[in-house]
């Protein structure tokens, strides 16, 4: 797929990887659908630069973890940009929840927004993305291929992203294809401390990545993947090696 | 997308035009990189000249992988003529017998594993001192989607590529600390001029530009992220 000239929705594009990842595409020439929830100025600044790379950029707010508002919010972008042709399902959060701590809430915060989340943003997508011959890319985690002790509501959500990322991609062939990259530590979460940042450099063969890497992998998959479909991509710099 | 401008690349089984190694070849040269071209047939000398006349810098190279000395002097050509080496891509390779597990002749499983797995180590076993002067590189292996989606009466096939799978993600580990990275891709049967003549022109056959792209990301700074992954290029989810 050619990416200029194309309509992408990113989902969480208001900060962090979403927020590279909107950036990215508008580099490659697409106009970009911003979706936040939570983070209404980084959105801002996300639609602002992508209009100083001369691409179209339309905010779009919903709260993911209500599926009505998701499946909804396809829609939203395609009215917004006149078209849509790539979905980027990046709005999860990673909440460090000892399995003595998780509670029902705490569950379904994570499991709402993470998985529920991307399968109806995906589902309200793909009436576009079919006429579009469009695709899809879900941010999956290394957290859903191997298990992390206190994040497993985490963990849980991103293994369902992966099946999730299989399923649809049988379900909507040969129309969308739909692929996944699973990061890891290419970003780490704004509140660890120097020494747990310390140690997962350490313990990545390649080192520390950066939210670039996430985004060539995806661009990857939209304009050299055409034939890719349920594949998941690991940009990890090896830790799952380990 | 993926850039090569600068960079040296050595592609193995490049040797016949429609092939998955010509078509990697072309891509990398068209993408700006300086290549080296090893086959164990002649005709891979034709391929070098037609690139050149393309504008690509490229030089052949006949040598039989499956010896250490041939691996060696791919390298070392690639050091004589374009100064180093940062991108080598193990096409080199083939399915050999089909039949039943219980009756591969032995000298038969000798030979696939000889022309998949002994290509493959040996060729990475000659590159990795190159591409650790350079301060890193990419290998790019050629696995085969079997190894993930096992199928019947090819195993001995089969069993090496998953050898060479094995040996990506070991090799991966074990050169992280050089910034060398080492990945594969598995593809289902591609669209070679080989596979259309033996199996038809079906429409499932991955298309040579799709396989091209996986292999120019891993190979490239674009996937510096990314080692020891097998990524499948099958038209299907898996």
């Amino acid at each position: 797929m050619q990416l200029a000239g194309k309509a992408a929705l990113v989902t969480g594009a208001g900060r962090r990887v979403g927020r590279a990842l909107a950036l990215g595409l508008a580099d490659a020439g697409c106009d970009v659908a911003v979706h936040y929830h939570g983070s209404a100025t980084g959105a801002q600044e996300t639609a602002r630069d992508i209009r100083q790379l001369g691409r179209k950029a339309e905010l779009v707010a919903a709260d993911l973890r209500d599926a009505r508002a998701a499946r909804g919010l396809a829609d939203q972008a395609a009215r917004a940009l006149g078209r849509l042709d790539v979905l980027i399902n990046a709005a999860a959060v990673m909440v460090r929840q000892p399995v003595l701590d998780v509670t029902p809430e705490s569950w379904d915060a994570t499991l709402d927004l993470n998985l529920r989340g991307y399968f109806f943003v995906a589902q309200g997508a793909v009436a576009h993305l079919r006429s579009a011959r469009g695709k899809i890319v879900n941010i999956a985690d290394v957290g859903g291929l191997e298990p992390w002790p206190t994040y497993v509501p985490h963990s849980i959500s991103k293994a369902g992203v992966v099946m999730l990322t299989k399923g649809l991609a049988k379900a909507l062939a040969p129309e969308i294809t739909v692929n996944a990259v699973a990061p890891g530590p290419v970003l780490l979460p704004d509140d660890w401390d120097e020494t747990t940042r310390r140690r997962f450099a350490e313990t990545t063969p390649l080192g520390l990545g950066s939210p670039d890497a996430v985004v060539h992998a995806v661009r990857y998959l939209l304009e050299g993947g055409d034939y890719v479909t349920g594949t998941v991509l690991v940009v990890d710099g090896g830790r799952m090696l380990r | 997308m993926a850039e090569f401008r600068g960079k040296v690349a050595l592609v193995t089984g490049v040797g016949r035009v429609g092939q998955i190694g010509h078509a990697v070849a072309r891509a990398l040269g068209r993408a700006g990189a300086q290549l080296v071209l090893v086959d164990r047939v002649a005709e891979v000398a034709e391929r070098a000249k037609e690139f050149a006349a393309t504008g690509v810098a490229a030089r052949g190279c006949t040598g039989d992988l499956t010896k250490p000395d041939d691996a060696r002097a791919a390298v070392a050509l690639a050091l004589k003529e374009f100064g180093g080496l940062d991108v080598v891509v193990n096409v080199a390779g083939g399915l050999l017998h089909m039949g039943p597990a219980a009756a591969i002749p032995v000298e038969m499983l000798d030979r696939e594993f000889a022309i998949n797995v002994k290509t493959t180590v040996l060729m990475c076993q000659a590159a990795i001192p190159a591409l650790a002067v350079r301060g890193g590189g990419a290998i790019v292996n050629f696995a085969s989607i079997a190894v993930l989606q096992p199928q019947a009466q090819m195993a001995s096939y089969v069993a090496a590529k998953a050898a060479i799978a094995g040996f990506t993600r070991a090799l991966a580990l074990e050169v992280a600390p050089q910034k060398i990275r080492v990945n594969a891709v598995a593809p289902a049967a591609a669209r070679t001029a080989d596979n259309i003549k033996q199996m038809g022109d079906l429409p499932e056959l991955v298309p040579l530009d799709d396989l091209v792209a996986a292999v120019l990301y891993l190979a490239s700074d674009d996937a510096r992220a990314v080692t020891g992954e097998i990524l499948p290029v099958t038209g299907r989810s898996i």
